[in-house]
């Protein structure tokens, strides 16, 4: 079940190298956790003469480690927006409903933590979509995860903030097991890096932050609000705009709306 | 780097499977800072214990637009780095630097470099040893509930009778810290020196244990605050009067070199840990790269 190394990744360099590449990695350099002593000479260490013996990453794998990099960053950083890359391919995204296109961003950053060993829910206008939804479908394809009741998903896809009322029903995790929470993906139609919708504080922000979010109804942040009263229990959120723009929003983060206008 | 036809590896050595489930944990470990989030430890070709739970960290976060600095005890040359940097340049291509300031992600055993870090930066720590209840609950899981509830109680008794008996903290390189006011964290391998350097830094850091399978989080401004007692402060291995051989700093982690001479056979020395931080100060910090 875990990576085995194949063995030929050692004897790639021929005669002595390989023996001693062999020993550095398998024991023989790492036989004392102190190490050598270091002489006072310059050293030349990053001459790489070996050349790269592995495969650049695909395009989906490449979406992914960078789409992972802004959700890290937006997550340890509350409050800052990141930008979203675009997706690799749009294979006919199919629509929510006749009129209503979901956020290719939020679809694309959503799938790239999925597999076969997590459960999704996705809701829109309100409403938890059925398994037999196309998009569920175009989903659960390229994903291999599991549709299940939206209190036991590990990830859930809001496609507009008229859903947000159901980040209540999500999954918070456990005193012992916090992590087994849900992880929320919220569209939103704009985020403004410049305006002050709400205030934020906590871990991630220096003193306190601001995000604007134009055109927002109390609800959000009612849904939001819901999610967060039993730290370290709670839901987890990264809101996403149109444009891919994203806003992280820890179970850490405290978020105060600013009554200015 | 030249890219050679027969390509043997994924990039980046761990299948994609395996990198999505270390990114989850990560998510989870930024958002309940200091809590050890469980991970499925993959094998590599290198001995758990010697980084792989920082190997892992690096390789399902490294793109390829990423500078990736590689350090053991602060020492870009040490036998554990040069390894891990083979390792993860052979199966990325990704550039390589020994300067602080170039890196995007900086992999490390034991130290945080001297020079502060920035918020375009991140720290991988291999982690040994991840729960500083160990020393009054050897069970894990039963640890873990403890975590949960936030039953520190035991923790400060046994931190309080080791500073009676031993005179300072006993456990001088593992020791405890609150993260976020929450969560209690160990602080190995790294040296008391670098513990203060992990409140509300810049950068964001991320520990790794391979071994015990745990992933946990410092995010970036964020309060680490180690334990300590009214009558008995926390203290640095900071020594009035140190001084590195080599570059003359007077306010750096050191460590001791036996250097041997054609008289008397030799001596004791101190320098820089943070290998790169003194050979800039000695302005010969053009090592190649
Ligand atoms: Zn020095």
């Amino acid at each position: 079940m875990g990576f085995r190394p194949k063995p030929s990744f050692f004897f790639r360099f021929g005669g002595e190298a390989a023996k001693t590449e062999e020993k550095e990695f398998f024991g023989g350099g790492f036989a004392s956790p102190e190490p050598p002593p270091r002489e006072y000479t310059t050293i030349a260490l990053l001459t790489n003469t070996m050349s790269t013996i592995a495969a650049p990453p695909t395009a989906q794998a490449y979406f992914s480690s960078r789409a992972f990099r802004v959700l890290l960053d937006c997550l340890a950083r509350p409050g800052s927006i990141g930008t979203l890359p675009l997706p690799p391919q749009d294979d006919g995204l199919p629509p929510l409903a006749a009129t209503l296109r979901p956020n290719p961003y939020a679809v694309a950053a959503f799938l790239s933590l999925l597999d076969q060993t997590t459960s999704m829910a996705h809701a829109a206008e309100g409403l938890w979509l059925t398994a037999e939804h196309p998009l569920t479908r175009w989903i659960m394809l390229r994903s291999n995860a599991q549709i299940g009741p939206p209190a036991f998903a590990d990830y859930v896809l809001l496609h507009d903030p008229a859903s947000a009322g159901c980040l209540s029903e999500l999954k918070q995790g456990s005193l012992t097991f916090p992590e087994q929470s849900c992880t929320a993906f919220l569209c939103v139609a704009q985020l403004d890096a410049c305006g002050a919708t709400w205030r934020l504080e906590g871990p991630g922000i220096a003193n306190s932050g601001s995000v604007g979010l134009p055109g927002l109804t109390p609800n959000v942040l009612k849904g939001i609000m819901a999610t967060r009263a039993h730290f370290p229990l709670g839901v987890d959120i990264f809101c996403i705009d149109a444009t891919g723009a994203c806003l992280g929003l820890p179970r850490t983060t405290r978020i105060e709306a600013v009554y200015s206008r | 780097m030249q890219q050679n036809d027969d390509h043997l590896y994924t990039f980046g050595l761990l299948d994609e499977d395996a990198k999505r489930e270390i990114r989850r944990s990560l998510l989870k470990a930024v958002a309940i800072p200091g809590h050890q989030v469980p991970f499925a430890s993959r094998d590599l070709p290198i001995a758990r214990g010697w980084g792989t739970g920082g190997l892992q960290i690096t390789l399902a976060i490294i793109t390829p637009e990423d500078t990736l600095k590689v350090i053991d005890q602060g020492d870009d040359a040490g036998v554990n780095a040069v390894n891990l940097r083979r390792l993860i340049t052979q199966t990325t291509g990704v550039a390589t630097t020994v300067a602080t300031s170039e890196a995007s992600l900086i992999q490390t055993r034991h130290r945080i470099p001297e020079e502060p870090l920035r918020a375009d930066q991140i720290l991988v720590l291999q982690v040994p040893m991840v729960d500083p209840l160990r020393w009054v609950e050897p069970n894990l899981e039963r640890a873990t509930v403890m975590h949960g509830e936030a039953d520190y109680g035991r923790m400060w008794v046994y931190m309080y009778e080791s500073v009676v008996r031993a005179g300072d903290l006993r456990i001088a390189s593992q020791y405890p810290v609150m993260v976020n006011g929450r969560y209690m964290m160990d602080t190995t391998p790294i040296p008391r020196w670098d513990v203060p350097r992990l409140d509300m830094a810049e950068a964001l850091f991320l520990f790794g244990a391979g071994r015990e399978k745990r992933i946990y989080a410092v995010p970036p401004h964020t309060s680490v605050v180690p334990l300590q007692f009214e009558d008995y402060p926390f203290r640095t291995e900071y020594q009035a009067g140190q001084r590195c051989v080599r570059c003359g700093a007077e306010n750096t982690f050191l460590t001791s070199h036996f250097v041997a001479g054609p008289a008397d056979g030799g001596q004791w020395v101190t320098s820089c840990s943070d290998t790169n931080f003194c050979d800039q100060r000695l302005g010969a910090g053009e090592v190649q790269p």
